[in-house]
């Protein structure tokens, strides 16, 4: 599987390596700096942004592969021989990725991810080194939950800011028990003996919509990627039974062409402590949640969406001079607002003047990216702003073959919205069953965020 | 605390300093932690200069602490081999801690020993494993499973004379679930490795491995749903209950778990007839939990995206996706956009073609100039694939030519050609449009269909003297393609219009036999010449040439869309190794990775012969001497030194060079003179349509299973 481990920071240095297996030398991390990191700084470097091009998420040179991820600056390296499991070890380098992430946490916000740098990484390097011997057995990934690895991983006690215990305090530390046999239940994401002497559970359905909308405001595409994730502060062995609303469906379960007029969700995938058996026959969702923070599920829906803004474009372009007149129109309930709205306009290059005009909002010509920028601190829901805007510019003539005009490439719209989910999916119930039969308080809460929104015009 | 400062190369006499004063001080063992951290550091760096602190290492060893031990254990992995001799001090540490009471050092000893391949480490490995694969801790027997792994790897022999591929086989019955799935983990290494080993499961057992997959950590699964390919059903039922059995596996969240269970589940319906009329909704769950995975980051996507192709290649009727689906995002990387793209070619149909050429438009004039001539590309094939749509496709590309952006033109080109050869004489208003622009055509591709179009449909063309004129001023600096379309052009030129043609006719054949080097041109040139020179070459009659226009000017042989047949053995074998790294490659294994084991589907009453692709235009059937087709790629392009950082883009530059230094495929689309001595073309043709699907078709070639 793996054979070798290597983690580059962003000039080329390895900080980090473990061999795994017999099969290649140390020195074949030169080989990725040279073939993969030094070839991208080249391309970034000579201009044209075309380093991004330059990729493939795969090298293979013989019978060794190079696959990686990039993290922030970093990169991650897995360096396999012959014909390997490539799902299996991307999986293993993002799910790496993100326990390295939740072990250098240093704040408490358990919902934002902390990328990853080289100093976090050199800062907790004896630990990170511990960590890639237990999460891998002779390249085979065999657990990458924090919670199954606490048992094993003697360095956590001495590095106070790490694992440190949530807000809630916990009563017992199941870490420190060295001479008993390690907790080897089945469940590998969670210990048994976890302790809280307030059990809550907190939910977040977060979504992201991703539309493509026209001058008209006609949608040609829409899709919702949603996400339910949790952060479980639960005592013992609970089993969670969670629901969603009653018109809710999984579109495998619809036969001939029913219309349904609630929640359909194209698809969803679990994390590994639902039961899948028990969802696929009872359509119902059971599972011992692992401690702390996981994702719970993620879906994607495509119809019957609630779009939250709309947008007229008009876009007029006289010779050198282009015309902007564009409304925006916020289709929630008028008590919520969006935050950081961000609406950007792209322009042709080379703009000698511009003006713009606005009912609300701020906006900005920005020179560097070639686009009107319009942010709204606050939008509430039910209402409709415009903006006109005016820009001259001089089409760009010198090198004629090179340059193809102005290509309109869509208006973009970035914001943040709480409490709306633009599927309409809402969580009915979540029971948590344990034998000590505690009760537990139960937080919800929803966002939507927009993914790519853009109005082509 | 923070680690960095610990972070740094040291020297061995300076740590063993440190050492010999942490001693004399209070709480010497932090002292010593840090001390080791410190040299952990230097493992990572790789300085293996600190082999000379073996001896003080490993008397470390005493100190009753975990951590301490933890950390001497990983320094003699990393430097005992760097030292055998003074490693042998080791060995009594590590025979007292096989033996004690912590599991957790119990499997460190184990881990510790099994790592270093020095003699003397391997016999106590071989005595201990053992013993510890019978261990009363779950955790121990694991480590030891994959000790036997390890074991293999430095003495397969004797691993397998001494029995240890029995025990370990011993532990697949294992009561704990985790130790079964991790020793079929370490199982799949040695039959991986091994020429001879195989693993085989019985019913019983791999419906016992099934029920497993409900309450095991998500690598565990994939281990579990490996092991199932291994269960040869005897009857379709059986086939039909395991395939149900694995469905659930498909909403997992994790992608080598999804990835993993679609494998198992095309594998076993090999061995049930129509799968998809039996089990209904099966093509749109593998659809619905393929599609979804394309939310995961884009390297992921990038592999699920490579499985959709082969997918679609080989088992279209179990799959069933929404073309949109695949349509970019602004801000996919490259090489996610690439493979959408030819997902979307796949996918289009006489039904959805409105929207996919809709979609294709917008990519056709997004800045990115490598996209925008992919999406044309894209768009000629569709034409030549969908002859319904061609009206709509060809309205398109004479849309976009008309905004007078040089790099769509090139493209557009290339692309029209391919369409007036598709359907004669159907889109001869498309030539007008290019010849207003023919002045931005420069590449070499496009420059060889412009002439060849000049060539073919001079008589329809206003100005065709001074176009002719311009393009062959650069005659003698031109690529060999275009001297070679060239030549053929200006003779049809002369054969059609003689009067206009005489004059560029004798230049270009002049240059092509007396200044040109390269044999295949001058010998072109002197061909051509004789032909029109011939005693022969006028009619019966005294009709104009009549002999030479009948070999010249004969008719194309009309093109298809590209051949769809591919090798089904090589399809068989790649379903059976979805999800990886060859399904990237989307070639056969053995060609990628000359180390791995090939893999076929295991004889079975059950086996079903394998379902025909219907090709798309039954005239595709390849041609009987594919062989001669000149330039095969190279077998690994990715060898390419220093381009091989993208094998997106090293495969384009090697079609590129591999054009170039084939005269016979560009002779594919010079009329007449192909026709008889390169009945090969219909082939090359078919690589230029599709370069990934040719990938395969051309592997074909070179190979013959």
């Amino acid at each position: 599987m793996i054979t070798a481990l290597f983690v580059y920071d962003g000039k080329g240095d390895v900080i980090m390596s473990k061999m795994y297996k017999e099969g290649v030398r140390r020195n074949i991390s030169d080989v990725f700096r040279i073939q993969v990191i030094s070839a991208n700084q080249k391309t970034t470097s000579n201009g044209s942004g075309t380093g991004k091009e330059v990729r493939s998420p795969v090298l293979t040179l013989g019978s060794t592969s190079f696959v990686y991820i990039r993290s922030g600056l970093l990169w991650i390296c897995a360096v396999t021989r012959s014909n390997q499991d490539c799902s299996m070890i991307l999986e293993f380098l993002y799910k790496l990725e993100a326990l390295l992430s939740a072990l250098v946490r240093e704040g408490n916000d358990s919902f934002s991810k902390v990328p990853l740098t080289d100093e976090l990484l050199i800062n907790n390097f004896a630990l990170i080194h511990e960590i890639l011997d237990e999460v891998v057995e002779f390249g085979y990934p065999t657990n990458l939950d924090i919670s199954g690895l606490r048992s094993h991983i003697t360095s956590i006690p001495n590095n106070g800011n790490v694992f440190k215990d949530i807000k809630n305090t916990k009563v017992t530390a199941s870490t420190k028990k060295e001479n008993t046999s390690i907790s080897t239940l089945n469940i590998t994401w969670r210990n048994g003996g976890i302790k809280y002497r307030r059990n809550e559970i907190f939910l977040k359905v977060e979504e992201k919509i991703n539309v493509i909308m026209n001058y008209e405001s006609e949608v040609s595409r829409a899709l919702v990627e949603g996400e339910i994730k949790m952060k479980a502060h639960l005592s013992g062995m609970p089993e969670c039974h969670f629901g969603l609303s009653d018109d809710s469906v999984f579109s495998t379960d619809i036969h001939s062409d029913h219309r349904n007029t609630g929640v359909t969700l194209e698809d969803c995938k679990f994390h590994q402590c639902v039961e899948l058996k028990r969802f696929d026959s009872e359509r119902s969702i059971h599972f011992i949640p692992p401690d702390g923070d996981f994702q719970m599920m993620s879906y994607r829906c495509l119809q019957n969406i609630h779009l939250p803004f709309k947008v007229n474009a008009q876009v007029q372009e006289r010779g050198s001079r282009v015309q902007y007149k564009l409304g925006i129109k916020s289709l929630f309930p008028s008590k919520l607002p969006a935050t950081n709205v961000i609406v950007k306009i792209p322009t042709p290059k080379g703009v000698i003047k511009s003006y713009s005009d606005t009912t609300s909002g701020k906006c900005k010509y920005q020179p560097d990216e070639n686009v009107f920028v319009w942010k709204f601190s606050k939008f509430f829901g039910e209402q409709s702003h415009t903006l006109t805007a005016e820009l001259d510019y001089t089409p760009n003539t010198e090198g004629g073959t090179r340059n193809p005009g102005w290509l309109r490439p869509p208006i973009t719209i970035d914001f943040e919205l709480e409490m709306f989910s633009s599927s309409g999916l809402a969580v009915k119930y979540l029971r948590v069953q344990e034998k000590s039969n505690y009760r537990t308080v139960k937080w919800v809460k929803y966002s939507t965020k927009a993914g790519s929104y853009e109005v082509r015009y | 605390m923070s680690d960095g400062k610990l972070f740094t190369k040291s020297k061995s006499v300076e740590l063993k300093a440190e050492l010999d004063q942490a001693f004399k001080k209070l709480k010497s063992q932090n002292r010593i932690k840090i001390i080791l951290k410190k040299v952990i550091a230097n493992i990572v760096l790789h300085n293996n200069e600190l082999v000379n602190l073996m001896p003080d290492i490993i008397s470390l060893m005493k100190i009753d602490d975990l951590a301490i031990r933890k950390m001497c254990f990983q320094y003699l992995i990393a430097y005992c081999p760097l030292a055998p001799k003074l490693a042998l001090d080791a060995i009594p540490f590590l025979n007292r801690f096989k033996d004690d009471i912590s599991p957790i050092m119990r499997s460190l000893a184990l881990k510790t020993m099994t790592s270093i391949p020095i003699k003397e480490f391997m016999e106590l490995s071989f005595s201990t494993v053992k013993f510890k694969l019978e261990d009363a801790d779950p955790y121990v027997r694991k480590i030891a499973a994959f000790s036997v792994s390890k074991l293999y790897q430095y003495d397969a022999e004797r691993t397998e004379k001494e029995g240890f591929i029995d025990s370990l086989n011993e532990l697949l019955y294992d009561k704990n679930q985790i130790v079964v799935s991790n020793a079929l983990a370490a199982l799949s290494y040695i039959t991986e490795q091994s020429k001879t080993l195989s693993l085989t499961i019985d019913k019983a057992h791999s419906l016992t491995l099934i029920s497993y997959l409900s309450n095991t950590n998500e690598w565990c699964q994939v281990y579990l749903l490996n092991s199932l390919m291994s269960y040869v059903p005897s009857t379709t039922n059986e086939a039909l209950d395991l395939i149900e059995a694995t469905i659930p596996s498909l909403q997992h969240e994790n992608s080598s778990v999804v990835l993993n269970a679609i494998k198992v589940i095309i594998y076993y319906s090999n061995y049930v007839k129509n799968p998809e009329l039996i089990l209904p909704s099966l093509p749109k769950r593998l659809g619905a939990s393929l599609v979804s995975l394309l939310s995961k980051p884009a390297e992921i996507q990038f592999l699920v995206l490579r499985n959709v192709i082969l997918l679609l290649l080989g088992r279209k009727e179990l799959l069933n996706v929404d073309v949109e689906m695949f349509f970019c995002r602004y801000d996919d990387p490259i090489y996610v956009k690439d493979t959408k793209l030819e997902i979307i070619y796949l996918l289009a149909n006489e039904s959805n073609s409105h929207i996919v050429l809709r979609e294709l438009e917008e990519y056709a004039i997004e800045i990115d100039v490598s996209m925008s001539r992919k999406a044309i590309r894209a768009f000629g094939n569709l034409a030549v694939k969908l002859p319904k749509s061609s009206n709509e496709c060809v309205d398109c590309i004479c849309d976009l030519i008309s905004n007078g952006i040089p790099y769509i033109i090139q493209e557009s080109v290339i692309v029209i050609k391919n369409i007036l050869r598709r359907y004669p004489r159907k889109f001869n208003f498309a030539i007008d449009v290019l010849v207003k622009h023919y002045k931005y055509i420069d590449e070499p591709d496009s420059k060889t269909a412009m002439i060849w179009i000049l060539g073919q449909y001079c008589e329809g063309i206003p100005d065709v003297y001074s176009i002719f004129e311009e393009f062959i001023s650069t005659f003698k600096e031109d690529p060999i393609e275009v001297q070679s379309a060239t030549l053929t052009a200006v003779t049809k030129y002369y054969l059609k219009m003689p009067q206009q043609g005489e004059a560029l006719v004798l230049k270009v054949l002049k240059w092509a036999t007396e200044e040109i080097d390269n044999p295949d041109i001058r010998d072109r040139g002197f061909f051509y010449w004789r032909l029109l020179s011939s005693e022969e070459a006028n009619g019966q009659n005294g009709e104009f040439q009549e002999n030479t226009k009948r070999i010249i000017l004969s008719n194309n042989p009309s093109i298809s869309s590209e051949n769809d047949n591919i090798d089904p053995n090589i399809l068989e074998e790649l379903e059976l190794n979805i999800g990886t790294l060859a399904s990237i490659y989307l070639k056969p294994v053995q060609h990628v990775f000359r180390l791995a084991n090939r893999k076929f589907l295991p004889q079975s009453p059950a086996l079903q012969p394998r379902p025909k692709q219907s090709p798309i235009s039954s005239e595709s059937s390849p041609a009987p001497d594919e062989e001669d087709d000149p330039a095969p790629p190279p077998l690994r392009p990715y060898l390419n030194g220093n381009q091989s950082d993208n094998f997106l883009h090293v495969r384009r530059n090697n079609s590129q060079r591999s054009s170039k230094l084939s005269l016979p495929r560009q002779a594919s689309f010079d009329s007449g003179f192909s026709n008889e001595e390169f009945p090969a073309k219909k082939g090359s043709f078919a690589q230029r349509l599709s370069r990934k699907a040719s990938m395969i078709t051309s592997r074909k070639n070179s190979t013959k299973y």
